[in-house]
């Protein structure tokens, strides 16, 4: 007896009481999601549009520049192809900070200001060990607008004027202010972006080399150093003091030592400017290569040039000689460093290179002599530009007539000047907030005494 | 006057005997030692440099006289005449120097008496410096190169016999290392072979097959060039060294071998050797003759 084909039914779909009372739940769920993401939504536009949301988004906006990932991913790029055309330094053991930072760049009081207040910007500074009397140059300006011409600003000026700083006196650097007077008659809101920009003259950075000199043409390179038994850390390179630019120097480009003297071996020097700091170089002021007495450039095939911009001798102290580099063709240079919101981007670093001629009397009968190559480099440095964001209300026009009586009452009202325990800036306000202010508040007359004397 | 006679070739047979006295008496080993047994010490080591001042990673004042001291030390089997030459300090910054001074030595080799063993001679060599100019370059290195003569010597325990494939007597195997002791010195002797090849009815010759290696951490040098001249090896130029047999049984000749990678293989040939039906051993002394180089380095600081 052929068996039975079970029959081909379609399974019933179980559905439990549980899973029945789920999909009202999930519809409930679903309904709520949307109404927070709407209200969301129209609270987040009612924020940006509001005078704290648009300057915390500017803020953003300014921070955001710096980690643009289109620039950020190029400049990692830069980096990594500059590992061949740099020479690299052996950092310092030493942990002194260097030299003066430009740390940051924040105002005084409030962002949102009517029109006609005085704004006031602070400038504030890292100094390293070892500074004295340091000229800075500052800029204090309104982004992308002609302050002379601007329909909102009438008078910008930094105080002091020209600052020197020294490591010993606190007060050289604490008090850089920068004061900008706004305009009464401001017919509209206006988001300004407030740049402060520092610079400062580098002079005398040197940087040098040990160099090992040889005619032994059968053992070159690691091999020399196994066979004398001199213990180098291999390539020798010349050190990196934390300074705004790193000065690298080397013999070849894979600077490989010893120098071999003899026809066929082309002896050269190299030096590389890479910036560390967080600007740019804009101009190299001088830069002079000291060389043993036994070498000098080859003028035939290193010829004055933006790569090799040393002219002839111009010093000998009878063991060295010095060569000056060319200030024409140092002005040619573009400047180099970081760049964020210039219009092209800007190079890391430079490099120069030159073809050397060398006298066999070096070696003097040793079958190797060590001596040193050095730079020396002067340049101006520009730190990258702080901005912040402020906004300057126009007064109410169609309040003449209060606003006449209002601003009577203005002058005469109260002001209070408020330590923020949150920011620890002084503010003024028409109250004294004790839950917003540390300690008492000074009491003034009018808005105008209370802004006047925190700027101070 | 046969009385005379027999005294004059006696006094000439005496006379004869000097030289290869002598030559007992400078070789070590061969033939026996007053306690019936050659052998040597034996080893790697020859002349061993050492820079004592300045110390590696020492450092040099600037305001005191600046000397230069280098132990030198014979720990091989041979005596030695080499030079020492100071080098790599520029004259910019060490004013008494010039760029290269050496000086010499002689030390006897360690050997043993008896039942003692004597240590090898030793002598400390210095080099005024004079005044050290300070200056931006801080940091510097300075060379010894030692350069010497040295022999090391093998004795040998040879087989001869007719036929070199016989069961009877001494055996005669390709690979069998036929060495019985070899002194200490940097080239060492590691194996020596021998083959037996019949010439006539009486005679045979020996050829033996000496594994010579460099177990030192120098090189070997020119045998004559001059050692007190400071200069760098010459591209394409490799030195010899000169292989000679001692006591060999028959005529022995040589031809001197340079040193690939560190090793190579001589080979002697030793012809007209008197042989029977019945084997017998012979003792025979190889002796390598080279020259060596050593360098050793410190670097300093000048403070």
């Amino acid at each position: 007896m052929a068996e039975e084909q079970p029959s081909k039914e379609p399974t019933p779909q179980v559905v439990t009481a549980a899973q029945k009372q789920s999909s009202p739940v999930k519809f409930i769920f679903t309904i709520v999601l949307i109404l927070v993401l709407v209200v969301l939504i129209v609270y987040g536009v009612a924020w940006a549009g509001s005078d704290a949301g648009g300057l915390k988004l500017a803020e953003l906006r300014v921070a955001a520049d710096k980690y643009n990932p289109f620039t950020f991913y190029g400049e990692q790029l830069k980096k990594a192809s500059e590992v061949g055309s740099v020479w690299q330094t052996e950092s310092s053991t030493a942990e002194e900070k260097i030299g003066v930072k430009f740390d940051d760049f924040t105002i005084i009081g409030n962002k949102i200001v009517p029109a006609g207040s005085t704004l006031a910007f602070k400038y504030k500074f890292d100094v390293g060990e070892g500074v004295q009397e340091l000229p800075l140059k500052l800029e204090c300006s309104v982004k992308d607008e002609d302050v002379e011409t601007s329909d909102s600003i009438e008078k910008l000026s930094i105080i002091p004027p020209e600052p020197k700083v020294s490591t010993d006196n606190p007060l050289s650097y604490s008090n850089i202010v920068c004061q900008m007077k706004t305009k009464k008659e401001l017919s509209e809101e206006k988001e300004l972006d407030v740049q402060g920009k520092v610079s400062f003259k580098h002079e005398n950075q040197r940087g040098s080399l040990r160099v090992y000199f040889t005619d032994d043409t059968i053992n070159m390179g690691e091999d020399f150093f196994d066979k004398y038994g001199i213990d180098e850390d291999l390539p020798i390179r010349s050190i990196y003091n934390q300074e705004p630019v790193e000065l690298g120097l080397g013999v070849s480009d894979e600077n490989i030592q010893p120098i071999i003297i003899g026809e066929n071996y082309f002896p050269a020097v190299g030096i590389s400017l890479r910036n560390r700091w967080d600007g740019k170089v804009t101009k190299i002021t001088s830069m002079s290569l000291s060389l043993p007495k036994e070498i000098s450039i080859n003028k035939e095939d290193s010829p004055a040039s933006t790569l090799c911009p040393f002219g002839e001798t111009t010093s000998s102290t009878g063991e060295y000689k010095s060569y000056s580099a060319d200030i024409a063709m140092l002005n040619q240079l573009p400047a180099f460093g970081k760049g964020i919101g210039t219009k092209e981007p800007l190079e890391t670093s430079v490099r120069f290179f030159c073809w050397l001629k060398i006298d066999d009397a070096i070696l003097g009968g040793s079958p190797y002599q060590q001596d040193q190559y050095s730079v020396s480099v002067s340049y101006d440095y520009e730190f990258q530009a702080k901005t912040v964001p402020v906004k300057i209300k126009p007064m109410q026009t169609t309040e003449t007539t209060t606003t006449t009586e209002t601003t009577e009452e203005e002058t005469t009202q109260k002001s209070y000047s408020c330590l923020e325990k949150e920011t620890q800036n002084y503010v003024c306000l028409s109250e004294c907030d004790t839950t917003r202010c540390e300690g008492t508040c000074g009491e003034y007359d009018s808005l105008s005494d209370c802004q006047a004397d925190v700027i101070e | 006057m046969k009385r005379i006679i027999i005294i004059l070739i006696a006094l000439m047979i005496l006379t004869s005997g000097c030289k290869f006295t002598d030559i007992r008496e400078k070789v070590p080993g061969i033939g026996k030692t007053p306690s019936g047994k050659s052998d040597f010490i034996g080893g790697n080591e020859g002349i061993t440099p050492e820079i004592m001042t300045p110390i590696e990673d020492g450092k040099v004042y600037s305001t005191q006289p600046f000397q230069i001291a280098v132990k030198v030390t014979n720990e091989g089997e041979s005596q030695s005449d080499g030079s020492v030459c100071i080098s790599g300090l520029n004259p910019k910054y060490f004013s008494g120097m010039a760029n290269c001074e050496c000086d010499s030595f002689s030390l006897e080799g360690k050997r043993r008496i008896e039942d003692e063993q004597l240590e090898g001679e030793e002598e400390i060599l210095t080099f005024e410096g004079g005044e050290v100019m300070s200056g931006d370059l801080k940091n510097f290195a300075v060379s010894a190169t030692t350069r010497y003569d040295y022999k090391t010597y093998g004795i040998l325990q040879t087989c001869i016999k007719k036929e070199a494939y016989s069961k009877e007597g001494c055996q005669i195997t390709p690979t069998k290392n036929i060495v019985k002791s070899a002194s200490s010195g940097p080239v060492t002797i590691s194996k020596v072979t021998q083959e037996i090849i019949p010439s006539d009815s009486e005679t045979v010759t020996l050829i033996l097959s000496i594994d010579i290696k460099n177990a030192a951490k120098g090189d070997v040098f020119d045998l004559e060039d001059n050692k007190e001249e400071c200069k760098a090896s010459q591209e394409g130029t490799q030195p010899s060294i000169n292989v000679r047999l001692i006591n060999a049984p028959g005529r022995g000749i040589c031809d001197p071998v340079k040193l690939r990678d560190g090793e190579a293989t001589a080979r002697c040939m030793v012809d007209s050797v008197e042989a029977s039906d019945e084997s017998y051993e012979s003792e025979i002394t190889v002796e390598l003759e080279y020259a060596y180089e050593i360098i050793d380095s410190n670097r300093f600081e000048v403070v």
